[in-house]
């Protein structure tokens, strides 16, 4: 008794060592950032390593930030395009996913498959394309621009289908006898049981377009349509790119939406991921 | 007050991919406020022709009509039907208040209607209590009764229901089975009911649809199916153990069973003529009808047993026993009944039977012949289509 009683103690311990070590490692450059959007310059490259400021320079790091760019305009592009991104992507994606578990129909197998396909191929494949295509148009420099190449996710309807095909048949038969149609099926009966599917999705899409450097920099060359990484870009172009106690700042500021925003679901999103089989 | 509606299948046949027949031509006649269960065992094809009825499925051809309408070829929801499933098929985020009320908002019915609609169905159901609980939380009783009750609710003209006791428990089983019943009788709607439980189709049906490999075995009432069953099949289907069965030799006006012997004189004259020519024949015995031969049991067919083992249920007990005139070939008769046999005979008896030993008699008229097919002999069988 005694004896499974320490071992399970020592399972316990390992098992928490190993994730202490595996947050530290991930969590130093994040508060490294932090720490040095509190230094002065002359303090960043001094020899030595002191991880506490012995100066502050906060204030005058924040204070450039929001004086020398335009940095509530950045998060506000971020807030429209990943929200519009999101909201397209999950109005796409479940009628989508739906009509490929629910709905039998001549080369379902073989759409399902283009799908899966479509995951292996990354924005940097088309992206001379639709660049080409974006500059013909003249929506280069839009909202548009930025949101229309991801609001189809191969993603997002591969991880529905798969929740749909666990509800169950009858239910969406009882229904179609209920005179709902498809869509209110879709909508109003089946999806309600991938909510914390949809919430983890949400949360993947956000953050991964919200992070997004590269495409941002394809098509956007006007300061007022930056998202905040392509700002924190520029913010560097403009300065002479050594104060790196107000990049971090930036840094710091674009990422706390995301830091706040997590914080406050982390019960939910937790679930969300957990959930999913 | 009742609304007519029968339902008529045409021929409808269905078969999946790969030329695999589900559902040989089919047709039935469901009268108006009819309740005809269909039974068989799994894959009988039983919940496919619901599926069809119901237009979850399209039929590959036939014809199906219910009241003087052609739904063949309508959407489920214009046919007005409603269905029962075997796992209730509850709408899992809904309330049970909302699951009763979510098919009549389709109809177009005010709030308060619907308000009053759904207070009357809980009530005759006794949901009163459970209304504003999720499907999640309901026993399998409960979520039976929601789902009767968001059938009736609208109405339909027709109902269907999937083996919709398979998920209780024996007790709870035999009390819905009487619900479902009176609830049918009161409403006086058609109602199509698929069960491989050949207790709920003696006990529910007018008639029964007897279907093996999307073939029918046999259309009646359950006690003609029961006193003349058209196969073999049929005859082990309906009843709570399939009869025993013994091959016969027709020879110069009697048949020699073992070393009992049955003369023609002593059968009803239908089954006399019918066995005329004939050569091998099957014998089926009720389990039930046979008696103790202790007295004289003139024109009975008597049997001599061993017996092997008895078990007692109640105030019954089957007495199991050997016999010399057992049938030889068990193998081609489990095939023509459809489940596995043995050379082992059963006597159910109200008798306290403690011998080694049995003798046998049973009238007559209570054997059930059959070819070397597995038809009945002699028993014009019952309207097989």
């Amino acid at each position: 008794m005694r004896g499974r009683r320490l071992s399970s103690i020592i399972a316990s311990v390992t098992a928490h060592a190993v994730l202490m070590a595996g947050a530290v490692i991930m969590l130093t450059p994040f508060l490294w950032m932090e720490l040095t959007s509190l230094k002065p310059p002359q303090e960043i490259f001094r020899l030595g390593l002191h991880i506490l400021p012995r100066e502050w320079g906060g204030a005058e790091n924040y204070g450039r930030v929001f004086s020398d760019t335009p940095m509530l305009r950045f998060l506000l592009n971020g807030i429209v395009v990943c929200g519009a991104i999101v909201i397209l992507q999950i109005l796409i994606a479940v009628p989508a996913a739906y009509a490929l578990a629910k709905i039998p129909f001549r080369g379902r197998g073989l759409f399902f498959a283009l799908i899966l396909v479509s995951l292996l191929v990354p924005i940097q494949v088309p992206s001379l394309f639709l660049y080409l295509g974006f500059a013909r148009a003249g929506l280069l420099d839009s909202y548009a621009s930025l949101v229309l190449p991801f609001i189809i996710s191969a993603f997002a309807i591969f991880l529905l289908r798969q929740h749909f095909l666990q509800f169950p048949q009858e239910v969406v038969e009882a229904a179609r006898l209920d005179k709902f149609g498809e869509f209110e099926i879709a909508w109003r009966i089946v999806l309600p049981s991938a909510r914390p599917a949809i919430g983890a999705f949400a949360v993947f899409s956000m953050v991964a377009h919200w992070n997004d450097l590269y495409w941002p920099l394809v098509v956007v060359t006007d300061p007022e349509m930056a998202t905040p990484p392509l700002g924190v870009v520029f913010f560097r172009n403009q300065e002479s790119g050594s104060d790196f106690g107000a990049l971090m700042a930036a840094a710091t500021v674009i990422s706390a939406p995301l830091i706040i925003a997590f914080l406050a679901a982390q019960k939910t999103f937790v679930r969300g991921l957990t959930s999913i089989r | 007050m009742i609304a007519m509606h029968k339902l008529v299948l045409r021929s409808v046949t269905k078969s999946y991919t790969k030329g695999t027949t589900v559902l040989k031509p089919f047709d039935l006649v469901a009268q108006s406020g009819e309740l005809i269960v269909l039974v068989g065992p799994s894959g009988c094809g039983k919940s496919t022709l619901l599926k069809l009825i119901a237009g979850l499925e399209k039929l590959d051809d036939g014809q199906i009509l219910l009241g003087d309408r052609d739904i063949t070829d309508a959407e489920p929801r214009q046919r007005k039907i409603a269905m029962v499933f075997q796992n209730y098929a509850l709408y899992p985020h809904l309330t049970v208040r909302e699951n009763l009320a979510y098919p009549l908002r389709r109809q177009k019915l005010r709030m308060p209607a619907i308000t009053e609609k759904v207070a009357m169905v809980a009530r005759q159901l006794r949901l009163e209590e459970l209304l504003d609980r999720r499907p999640s939380q309901l026993s399998g009783g409960q979520k039976q009764r929601v789902a009767m009750g968001r059938a009736i609710i609208r109405e339909p003209d027709l109902f269907l229901l999937d083996e919709p006791l398979s998920n209780l428990d024996a007790a709870l089983r035999t009390h819905v089975r009487g619900e479902i019943r009176d609830l049918q009788r009161r409403l006086g709607t058609t109602m199509i009911y698929v069960t491989h439980d050949q207790v709920e189709a003696q006990t529910l049906a007018d008639r029964v649809v007897i279907l093996r490999d999307g073939e029918v075995q046999q259309i009646g009432p359950p006690q003609e199916i029961y006193a003349r069953p058209a196969n073999i099949f049929a005859a082990a289907f309906l009843g709570a153990a399939p009869p025993n069965f013994l091959a016969g030799r027709v020879i110069n006006g009697r048949i020699d069973v073992g070393q009992a012997s049955l003369p023609f004189s002593d059968l009803p004259g239908e089954c006399r003529t019918a066995l005329a020519g004939r050569e091998q024949v099957y014998l089926g015995l009720r389990p039930e009808l046979l008696r103790a031969a202790d007295d004289h049991y003139g024109d009975h067919l008597v049997l001599h047993g061993a017996v092997s083992s008895r078990e007692i249920v109640g105030n019954t007990q089957n007495v199991y026993f050997r016999t010399d005139t057992a049938c030889a070939d068990m193998t081609r008769l489990s095939a023509l009944a459809g489940r596995y046999l043995t050379d082992e005979l059963v006597w159910t008896t109200e008798n306290s039977n403690t011998g080694d030993t049995v003798k046998l008699a049973i009238r007559p008229e209570d054997i059930l012949f059959f070819d070397a097919e597995g038809q009945a002999i002699g028993t014009h069988g019952s309207d097989t289509l």
